[in-house]
This record gives C-alpha cells, sequence and structure tokens, in this order.
C-alpha cells in the first residue's frame, strides 16, 4: 500500500469505517434513571421563589468633550455634547411558571436595545427584540460629489474637468464635508413551545435594515474617484427548528433562510477628469446583488454506550442571485454586444457534513475520531461576456469562472492519563481540499500534534502542545482564463506547499489563595518550501502574562500584559522576470496591557476602575530600496473610573468617568488631501487621533 | 512518511473496530453498589444551614429558572437541590465540631467531583438543542467545566449577556482579549457583540467553533451583501474571508491581515502595475502613487469581494 492510496483510505474510508463502528456497537435498552425518592416530606418551606413583579430604572445625563467617529464608533459616543442614560429591567414570575422579562439598554445612544421574554416556562415562550448598531468610520472625510447617500453622485455647476487633480480649478471651492458611517437597525422576533415531553419546536425571525454611507472608487482607466457608495441592505433571516432530547438520543432539524436585498443597485458617477476617449462622461458600479439562501440541517447525538458517543451533522443549501444586468457601459460611443443572458442565474449548492465518535475506553484511554465534508458546488452558467474596461475601451471577451471546491478532513487523536497528574494527547489529521478553474486541482496536508497536560504540585497547572503539518500540492498550473497571466512562479499561499509548525505553552500558578499567575505563550510558523514568488513565510508568536488578585474579602484586582508579533516575508518580480527582483518584510507588533480593581468600600459605597493600555507598531519594508516607509503606529490609553453609592435600599446613584486617549500615524491617509495624488480623487481623511473625556451622573432606582 | 501514514491506517483501524469489543469489556465490570440516601426533607435541609450567611450562600438559585417547581424539567421540579448535588444524607448529619461534614457533589475547578462527571450532571437536562455536539467538541473534549463558565447560583449569569459575555470568555482566550484592544476590531470591546455572536461554543460542525457550517456563511450572517454568487468571483474571496481577514482584531484597517498593496502582492505578479515593488517614494513629499495611498489598489478595484457587472471582470465596476 502506497502513501497515495492510504491517503485515499484516511480521506475517504473514514466515514466508511467509523459507520461501520456505529452499527457493530451494542444498541443498549432506553432506561428510566430517575431513582425513586419519597418526596412527600418535601414541602420546600423554607425557599425564597420568587415571585411578582420587581423592576428597576436607571436614568441619568453624560457628557462628551469632544467629536471623534472613531471614540464613538460602536457606540453613538461620537459627538461632542451631553446624553441622556436610560437602562431599564423589568421581571415577573410567578407560581405556575409564567414569566415576563423586560430590559431596555442605552436608551440615549445610538446602540440602544430592547428585549422582551415571558412565557410559561416548560411550556411555550415568546420573545421580541429591538437593537441599533451604528457604525462610525470617519468625519473627516471631503468630496466635491453631490448627492451623498444616493446611488448617483453628480459634480457641481461650473465644474472644470481637468487632466489631474491638481489641475481641476473647480474642486477646493467644491469640497463638502462627508460622514461615512453605517447604521444597523435590527428587529427579532420568535416562539420556542415545548408542548410534548422530549420535543422543543422554535421559530426565529429576525429583520435589519443597514442605511448609511461606505467608502468606495470608481476609476475612468488610471485615473479615479473616491466615492460615497449609498447602503440600504434589508435582510430578512429565519430559523426554524424541531429538536428531540431523549436520554440516549438527541436530534434537531433545522431550516436556516436568509433574503438579502439591496436597494440600490447602482452608483453613478460623473467622471471629474477630462475624458480619456468621447463619451467617458460617467460610470457605474454595479452594486451588491440581492440574493438567497436556504439551508436544512440535521444534527444527532448518540449515546452508543456509556463509553462512546457519537455526533452527527448534514447540512443542505443553496445560494442564489439572479439580479438583472445592468448594461457593458454608460458609454454610448462603444458598440457592444447583446449580454448573453439578462441576469446571472447564480446557483451554489453547498453540501456539508460532519461525524465525530468520541470515547473513553477506559478511565484513562480516550480515543477519538472525526471526519468533515464540505461542497460548494458552484452551478452558475459560464457565458461570453464582452469587456468595456471602465466605460473607456473595449478588451478581449471573458468566460465567467464559477468556482467550486471540495473540503474533507478526517481527524483521529487519543489520550492516555499516565497517571493522575499527567496526561498526554496526540492526533493525526488529514486535509485535503479540491479546487477547480483555479491553478491547483487539489492540496493535501497532513497534520500530526501532541499534548501534555500536567499538574506540577497542587498550585501549578502546564499545558505544552505541539504540532507539524506539511501541505503538498498537485501541479501547479495557471488557469487559461484568468488573464493577463501571473508570473510563472507565483505560488499563491491559501494554495501553495507548505509547512506548519506550532508550539504553545501555558502555565497557571496558585501562588497563594488569593494570588494566581498565569504565563502563556504561542508561535506558529508557515514556511512556504516551494514559492518563489509570492507568500514566502509568516511567523506570529505571543505572550500572555496575566494575574489575579483576591487583596482582601473587600477589594479584587486584575491585570495582564500582552506582546504579540506578526512577520511575514514575500517576493515579487517585476517585468516577469524569472526570478524575484524584490523582496519586502511585514512586522507587525502589538503590546497590550491592563488593570483593573474592584473594591467594596462599604454596605453603601463600591469603587472599580480600569486601565487599558495598546501600543502597536507596523514595519514595512522593500528590501535594499528606499526610501524607506516610516512606521505604522497606534497608541491606545483608556481609564474608566466607576462608583456606585447606595442612597437608600432602593436608590442608588452611579458616577462613571472615561478617559481615553488615541494616536495613531497611517502613511495611507496622512497628508494625503483630494489632491495629493493627481489620479486619485480621494477623501482626504487622515488617520484618527483623539482625546475624549466622558462623565455620566445618574441614579438607579428599585421598584 | 509511508511510515506514519501505516500508522495512522492502524491507528484508525484500532479506534472504529476495537471500541466495541473493549468498551463491552470495559462495561461488564461495572458492580452494583447500594445507592446513597436523599435527604428526608429536601431542600429544607439544606437551606438550614445554607443561608445567605453561610460559607456556602445558595439563595441566588431562587432567582433563575432552575428553581420553577412548575417546570418538571428543572431541578426543582424533580429532587430540588439534589437534583444536582446528588443524596445528602449523609453530608446534612450532624457531626462532631471539628470534622468536616461527609462530601457531596459540588462544581467548579476545584471540585473533588470529576469535571466529566459535573458535566454529566448538566447534561442529563441541558444535553439538546445547541449542545448536542458537546461531547469531543473541543471545550467538552478538554474537560471544561460548564461552572468554569455559567454562574447557577446567580440573578444574571454573566456570561448569557452580550456585554458581559467576552469577559468570561477572556478568562482563558487571552490572545482574543488583546486582539479586541487593536485599532481596527468587531465591536465586542463596545459591548454591542459578544463571543457568541460567532462561535458556537457548546459544539458545532465547523472548524473553530463556528455558528454556522462553514466560516463564509457565518461571515453572511452580518454581511450578507458579500455572499453572491457573483457573475465574477474574487476566488480567495468566495474560498474563505480569513484569506485576507482576521476575524479578532488587527492594526490595519477592515481588519485586514496585512496592507495592500503587499497583501494583493502575495497572489498578484502580473506584468505592469501588480508587479512593481512600491517604496515610500510614493508617499506625500515625493512623488503620491495612486497604488500606495488612499484605498491603494482598491482606489480601482472596488469591487474586491466580486462584481455583478458585465464589464466587472477586474473588479473595477
Amino acid at each position: 500500500m502506497n502513501g497515495n492510496e492510504i491517503r485515499v483510505l484516511v480521506g475517504r474510508g473514514i466515514p466508511v469505517l467509523l459507520a461501520a463502528a456505529v452499527l457493530s456497537l451494542p444498541m443498549r435498552a432506553e432506561a428510566d434513571d430517575a431513582p425513586a425518592v419519597d418526596t412527600s416530606r418535601w414541602v420546600c418551606k423554607f425557599c425564597p421563589f420568587d415571585e411578582g413583579f420587581s423592576a428597576s430604572a436607571e436614568l441619568g445625563a453624560g457628557y462628551v468633550s469632544d467629536d471623534s467617529s472613531k471614540f464613538g464608533e460602536y457606540t453613538g459616543l461620537n459627538q461632542q455634547g451631553g446624553f441622556g442614560v436610560g437602562n431599564a429591567e423589568a421581571r415577573y414570575r410567578s407560581k405556575d411558571g409564567t414569566w415576563l422579562d423586560a430590559t431596555l439598554t442605552d436608551l440615549g445612544l445610538d446602540s440602544r436595545s430592547l428585549k422582551l421574554e415571558g412565557g410559561k416556562q416548560g411550556t411555550y415562550k415568546l420573545f421580541l427584540g429591538y437593537k441599533e448598531l451604528p457604525h462610525y468610520i470617519t468625519d473627516s472625510a471631503v468630496s466635491p460629489f453631490l448627492g451623498v447617500g444616493t446611488g448617483s453622485l453628480t459634480l457641481p455647476a461650473g465644474w472644470v474637468a481637468a487632466g489631474s487633480t491638481g489641475t481641476m480649478t473647480a474642486l477646493a471651492a467644491s469640497l463638502h464635508g462627508i460622514d461615512l458611517e453605517t447604521k444597523r437597525r435590527s428587529v427579532d422576533f420568535g416562539a420556542a413551545l415545548t408542548p410534548i415531553v422530549h420535543w422543543e419546536f422554535a421559530v426565529k425571525f429576525r429583520h435589519e435594515e443597514k442605511t448609511g454611507t461606505l467608502g468606495s472608487a470608481g476609476a475612468f482607466e488610471f485615473n479615479s474617484s473616491q466615492l460615497a457608495m449609498p447602503v440600504d441592505y434589508d435582510t430578512n433571516q429565519i430559523d426554524a427548528s424541531a429538536a428531540y432530547s431523549g436520554s440516549r438520543l438527541q436530534a434537531r432539524f433545522a431550516y436556516y433562510g436568509s433574503i438579502f436585498s439591496n436597494n440600490e443597485d447602482t452608483l453613478t458617477w460623473a467622471n471629474p477628469y477630462l475624458p480619456l476617449v468621447a463619451g467617458a462622461t460617467s460610470g457605474q458600479l454595479a452594486l451588491a446583488p440581492s440574493n438567497k439562501f436556504h439551508q436544512l440541517v440535521v444534527s444527532a447525538g448518540f449515546e452508543l454506550s456509556k463509553r462512546v458517543h457519537a455526533t452527527a451533522d448534514v447540512a443542505v443549501g443553496r445560494m442564489t442571485q439572479d439580479e438583472a444586468f445592468l448594461p457593458y457601459t454608460l458609454n454610448a460611443n462603444l458598440t457592444t454586444t447583446p449580454l448573453p443572458r439578462g441576469s446571472l442565474d447564480g446557483r451554489v449548492n453547498t453540501l456539508t457534513g460532519n461525524l465525530r465518535i468520541t470515547s473513553a475506553l477506559t478511565d484513562k484511554l480516550r480515543l477519538n475520531g472525526a471526519y468533515t465534508y464540505d461542497d460548494r458546488d458552484n452551478r452558475t452558467p459560464q457565458s461570453v461576456y464582452d469587456w468595456i474596461t471602465t466605460d473607456t475601451s473595449a478588451a478581449l471577451p471573458r468566460t465567467n469562472l464559477p468556482y467550486s471546491s471540495t473540503h474533507s478532513v478526517a481527524k483521529v487523536d487519543g489520550g492516555y492519563a499516565l497517571t493522575r497528574d499527567l496526561r498526554v494527547d496526540a492526533g493525526y489529521t488529514y486535509d485535503e481540499y479540491k479546487r477547480d478553474l483555479q491553478e491547483i486541482d487539489r492540496t493535501q496536508e497532513n497534520i500530526y500534534w501532541g499534548k501534555a497536560t500536567a499538574r506540577i504540585n497542587d498550585r501549578t497547572d502546564l499545558t505544552l502542545k505541539g504540532s507539524h503539518g506539511e501541505r503538498t500540492v498537485s501541479d501547479y498550473t495557471a488557469n487559461p482564463e484568468i488573464l493577463p497571466p501571473e508570473n510563472p512562479l507565483m505560488r499563491k499561499y491559501n494554495m501553495a506547499d507548505r509547512d506548519r509548525d506550532t508550539a504553545e505553552l501555558r502555565i497557571d500558578v496558585t501562588l497563594t489563595e488569593r494570588i494566581g499567575i498565569g504565563l502563556a505563550g504561542s508561535f506558529a510558523w508557515d514556511n512556504y518550501r516551494k514559492s518563489v514568488i509570492g507568500l514566502l513565510d509568516g511567523r506570529d508568536s505571543t505572550v500572555t502574562v496575566d494575574a489575579s488578585f483576591a487583596l482582601s474579602d473587600d477589594t479584587s484586582a486584575t491585570c495582564y500584559l500582552n506582546h504579540e508579533q506578526i512577520k511575514s516575508d514575500q517576493a515579487n518580480a517585476e517585468l516577469l522576470a524569472t526570478s524575484p527582483t524584490w523582496f519586502a518584510n511585514n512586522d507587525d507588533s502589538i503590546d497590550t496591557g491592563g488593570v483593573g480593581i474592584k473594591h467594596h468600600a462599604s454596605d453603601k459605597l463600591d469603587l472599580g476602575a480600569n486601565y487599558t493600555v495598546s501600543r502597536s507598531t507596523g514595519k514595512i519594508s522593500i528590501v535594499g530600496r528606499t526610501p524607506a516607509f516610516p512606521d505604522l503606529s497606534s497608541r491606545l490609553d483608556s481609564v474608566k473610573l466607576y462608583a456606585t453609592y447606595r442612597l437608600k435600599q432602593k436608590l442608588s446613584l452611579h458616577l462613571a468617568y472615561w478617559y481615553e486617549n488615541y494616536r495613531s500615524e497611517d502613511w495611507m491617509l496622512d497628508g494625503v488631501t483630494p489632491t495629493t495624488i493627481g489620479n486619485v480623487l480621494s477623501f482626504g481623511q487622515g488617520s484618527p487621533s483623539y482625546h475624549i473625556n466622558v462623565i455620566t451622573l445618574s441614579g438607579r432606582y428599585q421598584f | 512518511m509511508k511510515k506514519k501514514n501505516c500508522l495512522a491506517a492502524g491507528w484508525l483501524v484500532v479506534v472504529c473496530f476495537a471500541f466495541p469489543l473493549a468498551v463491552r469489556a470495559a462495561e461488564s465490570g461495572t458492580g452494583d453498589q447500594a445507592p446513597p440516601a436523599y435527604t428526608e426533607r429536601g431542600a429544607d435541609t439544606c437551606l438550614k444551614c445554607h443561608d445567605e450567611d453561610s460559607k456556602f450562600p445558595v439563595l441566588s438559585i431562587f432567582k433563575t429558572k432552575h428553581a420553577q417547581p412548575a417546570d418538571k424539567r428543572t431541578p426543582f421540579g424533580k429532587l430540588q437541590c439534589e437534583s444536582c448535588h446528588g443524596p445528602g444524607a449523609e453530608h446534612a448529619k450532624e457531626v462532631p465540631e471539628g470534622q468536616k461534614q461527609a462530601p457531596i457533589i459540588k462544581f467548579g475547578v476545584n471540585s473533588w467531583v470529576p469535571v466529566e462527571k459535573q458535566n454529566q450532571i448538566c447534561l442529563g437536562c441541558h444535553e439538546n438543542e445547541t449542545r448536542i455536539a458537546w461531547q469531543g467538541s473541543p471545550h467538552g473534549g478538554n474537560n471544561v467545566a460548564c461552572v468554569s463558565c455559567h454562574t447557577i447560583h446567580a440573578t444574571h449569569d454573566a456570561v448569557l449577556a452580550t456585554g458581559s459575555q467576552p469577559d468570561v470568555c477572556f478568562t482563558c482566550h487571552k490572545r482574543e482579549r488583546a486582539d479586541f484592544d487593536k485599532p481596527s476590531v468587531h465591536p465586542v470591546r463596545f459591548g454591542q457583540m459578544a463571543c457568541n455572536s460567532c462561535h458556537e461554543v457548546h459544539g458545532a460542525i465547523a472548524a473553530k467553533l463556528l455558528i454556522k457550517p462553514t466560516l463564509n456563511e457565518t461571515c453572511y450572517t452580518c454581511h450578507a451583501e458579500k455572499r453572491g454568487p457573483f457573475l465574477w468571483e474574487h476566488a480567495p474571496v468566495a474560498e474563505n474571508c480569513t484569506n485576507c481577514h482576521t476575524p479578532h482584531g488587527s492594526i490595519h484597517s477592515a481588519l485586514l491581515v496585512k496592507r495592500a498593496p503587499l497583501l494583493c502582492q502575495q497572489c498578484h505578479s502580473q506584468l505592469g502595475h501588480p508587479s512593481v515593488a512600491r517604496t515610500a517614494g510614493g508617499l506625500p513629499g515625493g512623488n503620491p502613487s495612486g497604488f500606495l495611498l488612499a484605498g491603494s489598489c482598491v482606489n480601482c478595484h472596488s469591487q474586491i469581494h466580486g462584481s455583478n457587472d458585465p464589464s466587472g471582470v477586474k473588479l473595477m465596476r
């Protein structure tokens, strides 16, 4: 039996073997394990069951000291000024199991949410939720285009087109600030029913609207403009399931549907440059097409015996997309053939399966096997399409390439407890990836790993883990449909020969009952051993130290430090040279740390503080070429102080102060005004920096 | 290599066919023992000692769904405290001063009860729905105790709330904690997203315990506009979002693993601009380059996730 045959056995044979194992195991009769206990005197007279209505409400006000999209990126604290603090909770419980929970969060912010849940416990549950989530990207962008937020961007009257941004004489007077930001508003509701023993039926529906503007860009040949793209998405998702839960068999049958609708199909924009050819005065981008996804999932878990358990899942899905095509071009001076079809009729069938058997063969020995299959079968029809490049000129027609792939993974692993305090585990994974219409047909990876877990003494735990993986590929052959061709020496890193080695270490020490310290480190090295052009290697190392202290019965503290280094080397060749003409290195370094302390000062007063610090540096160099890039950098210091004072049994006051200082330097953005790049009319946004103080005062009343 | 493969194949045979025989042999030796006794008065017995002033206060359990007698699935619909903590008659017996009570099942990593046994008690009721795949999952297989994440005797279990859940996960996942302090992140540190927005922590079909069967399907739950299928697909995008993005945090915008143009030049080397080395000579003050500044490659190839425009083969329309 040669190596390939073995791999076939491992890759294709495992499902058969595991199935055989399932069938050959003894089937135990279902047994009611509930003990017979005389509970006639278990009246629970001392039990303070939760009954009746209770609620609390927090109201107050806060103030933000300055504007910053970055600071308020996801919260809504992006503008200077006051804001309201509004949070509330209410609950109802009754003896018969009827219940209701209501939660209102951040009423005064753009990230507000409301959740209502209720029902009769053990019988049914209903829920309704509403959530807003903003994303403020930048408030420092500028643009001369009018109609921001719509699908049609025009230039102001009197616009003077020019060959480069520096000679657009009307540009300076036409620039106006634009906010790139989106907001999600979602409503979800659903129900769960348990009408009969062992069964639960559930349905959940979610409707989300996402609106706003995002950054995009459009070009005419090499003359480009950054554009505000309108976002007006509706997404409806539904989850419906029926679940069975027996003592030895559990199963779940589920349907998932996702319907995405983009209410803005296109983005057209006026060409601010002198047209390179007659008629190239406006361009059009096809925005994300509306699409659908339907999926059926069956999951099951089965106790084959007290010591052997099996789980299996199968998911069958279909993605479709049939948005009407736009014309090849808006340039009426360019002639094209009719479109081969009016829409794509895009269809991707998905099939995912998973089978896993776990066993505790003895109290000391554990053996497991698993197989996962994931198939993306792209059934989208292929056609030949004319190609009008950037509304400017006709190029050779192209055929669309609907990519399909099949990914299968087989695993076996086992563990043995050598002593009560020392356990070793080891495993083997075979990973196979098949692709079509791409440079390689198949990659195969063999991964071996080992792990040791030891309790050195009553206070010290140690974990060591290491792995080695070797990925080999079939013949690397460029697809002739992909033009112009890549350098024949290029090896795309997701399908290149690769050795991957990893190592992890973790030590947890309980110094005293009140002090615990942890040390963790990990290292990963990817070596693309046969790549001459492309990614050559990547290294990632992380070290973390953390500690927790119970300084007294009333005071606790935690702290941590983390250092991470991400490095990679790559090569490329100008003019399709047969060996690399340049090499580049990336070296990202990130240090983060934090300290937190909580103090219960008295029955009336609780205090707390958190400090977070983060420093990052990104070094990029083109080896041997000058000038060198400046470092990318970011510096974050964040301090939060908070206090809670109980004025009365039902009334408490909360005071919080948040200081955050952020500085970043990014050569992609800094100093780049709309006229800096002759052939890119840019947003001119700088890298974000801010210095913000936030203070809030609120009162919470318990009803 | 051949030797290793033969070893793996042999192992497979052991795993798949030796199991049944070995398991039968292991289980046949189980002997009968007299079961321990339950208390005479159930929770009333327990609460005589375990009030709010005791070393082990328990009354918060009555603020939770576990303490609902009307729901016969819950502990208080069955054997009250002893549903989870086991028969307690011995434990409840008075002992001379200085002596320890007889042990009772207690939960936590420092318990005398093995984690696997503790979890079996929880799974006795909760091995359903999304927890079907718990056994053998990364958490289940590594004997993570249910109570390492869940606080049972509490009105609010921190791991069930979006804002407080990440701190529970960060207790072990320290690298991810650092990731979320990087400049480009999903909104976890802002309290707007939790770990279980993407991860099914109790076991899943997909690697990394993702909530959907594949990584891309997980991303599409919030980013459905990138699902397509597109007329012109960008092959690595359709294959795996993490070919270009890192999910937890990056120092590069849009959670990219690396900055353009070098990110793109890892795969693109065509004659002309894709293969040209870009130096700092292209920064402001030199000869500012659209291949390097503002959006770099996406200044023109803005439809990087795929295009449905008939003229979008180069992802420029």
